[in-house]
């Protein structure tokens, strides 16, 4: 558990903005790249790692975490100095009023996500949400041309966050989304590195999946795998009604018409004989993961999820139990080791 | 730096310990008397003349917080606030919690979670919750209601320009021990009472005993931090203030209409010694003075306060310039202040 943590307090320190990962990819290759035959990269920044099988009916298998996480991008500068911006992904405005922001130009900078005070607010602007395209970043500049010589439009920013151990084993960072499914698979991969797996294991780690799952759509006509496993988040709030799913309770199976029924069955009954903890989801429609895309690519692909249970998704102060990402991690092991992956009954 | 020191203290009404403490250290040897009062008010006393007369100097200690209220079954804790806050800067932020600064956040529900009608009408203070990271009320040891919530963000300069919480009213608090320590060696023309209130952000509590049992007060000299809504004209009637004018004057809040013989003796001053000053534009909000100028059988009393943008959230700025010239006015007054007439 203290080597999950440390690899994800290295994964924290680098944000991940869809479109913009490549700090960040190349922080995985530098984590995994000596536990696996060799790592590549495709046309969109998709990083694959690949470690051959031995099994006699071996597989393509194919375990997936994208890389991205959802960010600001600066679309204006305004003459006095401050700075417009828009959100890359799903942004919750309520997350942005008055926090600080870690502009990611070539030098440190950072910013205040401004929000009138109490004593001035119009008072029918008290409970409104005010939208993104509303809101402005002050950096502390008094002229457009001040702030012309630090940031360009385009540049890219992310929510400023603490990376922190909180009570009960939960971890507290920005990007957790999907930062745990990341740490999930190097984490897999690292165990596996001098073990003789059965099939042929891929490691996906895709661009852009929080603007559409688009670097999973490419690398899964690439690779083509017979199986994918994919290794994303999924809700866990304390607050709110009928959350079922709880944070520390093991990762999450997900069901439904996504998932395929043979591997989903596979991965139960390997949880339950080696005595690890998971929980269900049911996904009535196909879901909003890079399972979503995989799934359906070329002839089709036997797909699973396995979620690690997050708080407050889309916030900076997303939170998981380190436990759960452990307990996915050695699914994950059994999977690559594991003969028949698809000969459950249906 | 004195004002970095300050900002970074955790101090809300009623918790103002660590900012005694630490202006307790920073004019220990520039002082003739030091008193606490009941209420928590740290009073510094440096004597000038004889007969010269005396300014009582004031600023509060406190800073806008929060207050634990309740641990809930499932470990999320309740909180109410120790001062005003705009809600919706709330959810998302870090915090620290309780004597031993457990960390934790203000919760923020999954963005995809949210019902259409909560992705419209920002939440309640009552609505929130404080996470820890615990998942039952068993794993909350090291707290219990009455604790003190606060913002961690810590001192920082970029672009000619501070960052950081709470300038309302460190900035004042630094301003104070600034003055003081212009009498390390030798005394003032008139008597200094240096009045750290306690309470401000409540409701002007500290101040209602700051001023009692003084003899021959000629002013109260008030240094606060103000609004500055310059950045952010849509969504607001006035700015208020504008950064980089230098500091502002109030002539009017809430709780104080400034004498307009004191008014005009500040701008005289500050026109006297080339400090630029400007003028609070708008009349909302109230400050200790509201307090001290009704103490007794009355005290002229005058606000000066630091222009900061973004005050009672979770991140302030206030320009390096308006701060030095803040100081300087704040100065300008002590040494110009016998020729004051009411």
């Amino acid at each position: 558990m203290e080597l999950l943590r440390e690899c994800l307090e290295k994964l924290s320190a680098v944000p991940s903005v869809s479109g913009f990962e490549d700090r960040f990819s190349d922080l995985i290759r530098s984590l995994i790249s000596e536990n696996v035959d060799r790592v590549e990269g495709d046309a969109l920044g998709n990083v694959i790692a690949f470690k051959k099988g031995k099994g006699k009916n071996k597989l393509k298998l194919l375990f997936e975490a994208h890389l991205d996480q959802i960010g600001l991008m600066i679309t204006g500068i305004e003459k006095n100095g401050i700075l417009r911006f828009t959100g890359i992904g799903g942004v919750n405005p309520l997350t942005l009023y008055g926090k600080r922001v870690r502009i990611l130009s070539p030098e440190k900078l950072y910013g205040i996500i401004g929000m009138t005070p109490p004593h001035l607010l119009k008072a029918e602007d008290e409970e409104s949400i005010f939208p993104i395209e509303k809101l402005h970043i002050d950096a502390g500049f008094g002229s457009q041309q001040e702030a012309g010589n630090h940031v360009d439009i385009g540049d890219v920013a992310v929510v400023d966050y603490r990376s922190e151990m909180l009570t009960g084993g939960h971890f507290c960072t920005s990007g957790l989304d999907n930062k745990a499914g990341v740490l999930t698979l190097i984490s897999a991969i690292r165990a596996l590195g001098h073990v003789n797996l059965y099939h042929d294991a891929y490691f996906l780690f895709a661009v852009q999946e929080e603007v559409g799952l688009r670097g999973a759509k490419v690398a899964g006509f690439t690779l083509s795998p017979h199986a994918a496993v994919v290794c994303d988040v999924t809700f866990a709030d304390p607050i709110g009604d009928g959350m079922e799913v709880k944070t520390g309770k093991g990762p999450v199976v997900g069901k439904g018409p996504n998932y395929s029924p043979r591997l989903v069955r596979t991965i139960c009954e390997l949880a339950e004989r080696e005595d690890i903890p998971v929980q269900e989801d049911i996904e009535t429609r196909p879901g909003g993961t890079d399972a979503f895309v995989l799934q359906v690519t070329k002839r089709g692909v036997y797909s699973a999820g396995l979620f690690v249970p997050l708080r407050y998704m889309h916030s900076q102060v997303e939170m998981i139990n380190l436990k759960d990402a452990y307990r996915a991690s050695k699914l994950m092991i059994c999977l690559a080791l594991q003969e028949n992956l698809l000969s459950a009954g249906d | 730096m004195l004002l970095e020191d300050y900002c970074n203290i955790y101090a809300g009404a009623g918790d103002e310990h660590l900012m005694r403490d630490a202006v307790r250290r920073d004019v220990e040897h520039c002082a003739d008397e030091m008193s606490v009062n009941p209420l928590g008010n740290l009073t510094v006393t440096r004597k000038g003349k004889t007969g010269a007369g005396a300014v009582l100097l004031s600023a509060h200690m406190d800073e806008v917080a929060f207050i634990l209220r309740s641990i809930e079954k499932n470990g999320l804790l309740k909180f109410s606030t120790a001062g005003g806050f705009v809600p919706k800067v709330l959810p998302g932020n870090a915090v620290a919690i309780g004597k031993k600064r457990v960390p934790g956040v203000i919760a923020c529900k999954s963005y995809h979670l949210m019902t259409s009608e909560e992705k419209k009408k920002a939440p309640l203070v009552k609505e929130l919750f404080i996470d820890i990271g615990a998942s039952t009320k068993d794993e909350v040891k090291e707290l219990k209601p009455g604790d003190y919530v606060y913002f961690t963000s810590a001192f920082f300069i970029q672009n000619g320009k501070y960052f950081g919480k709470a300038f309302d009213d460190r900035a004042g608090c630094a301003a104070l021990t600034e003055t003081l320590n212009e009498y390390r060696s030798s005394p003032p023309a008139v008597t200094i009472h240096a009045v750290y209130t306690a309470q401000e952000e409540v409701g002007l509590r500290g101040a209602a005993t700051a001023a009692f049992g003084y003899r021959n007060v000629l002013f109260n000299l008030n240094l606060e931090g103000t609004t500055c809504a310059d950045r952010e004209l849509e969504q607001t009637y006035s700015p208020s203030t504008e950064m980089g004018r230098g500091p502002a004057v109030t002539f009017m809040d809430k709780t104080t209409i400034t004498q307009r013989a004191l008014l005009d003796f500040v701008i005289s001053v500050a026109e006297q010694y080339s400090i630029p000053f400007q003028l609070k534009q708008t009349v909302s909000g109230g400050t200790d003075a509201g307090m001290i100028h009704l103490t007794e059988g009355g005290i002229p009393s005058v606000t000066i306060s630091l222009p900061v943008r973004y005050i009672h959230g979770p991140w302030n700025i206030v320009s390096e310039d308006d701060f030095t010239h803040y100081c300087e006015l704040a100065k300008a007054m002590i040494r110009e202040a016998a020729r004051f007439r009411p």
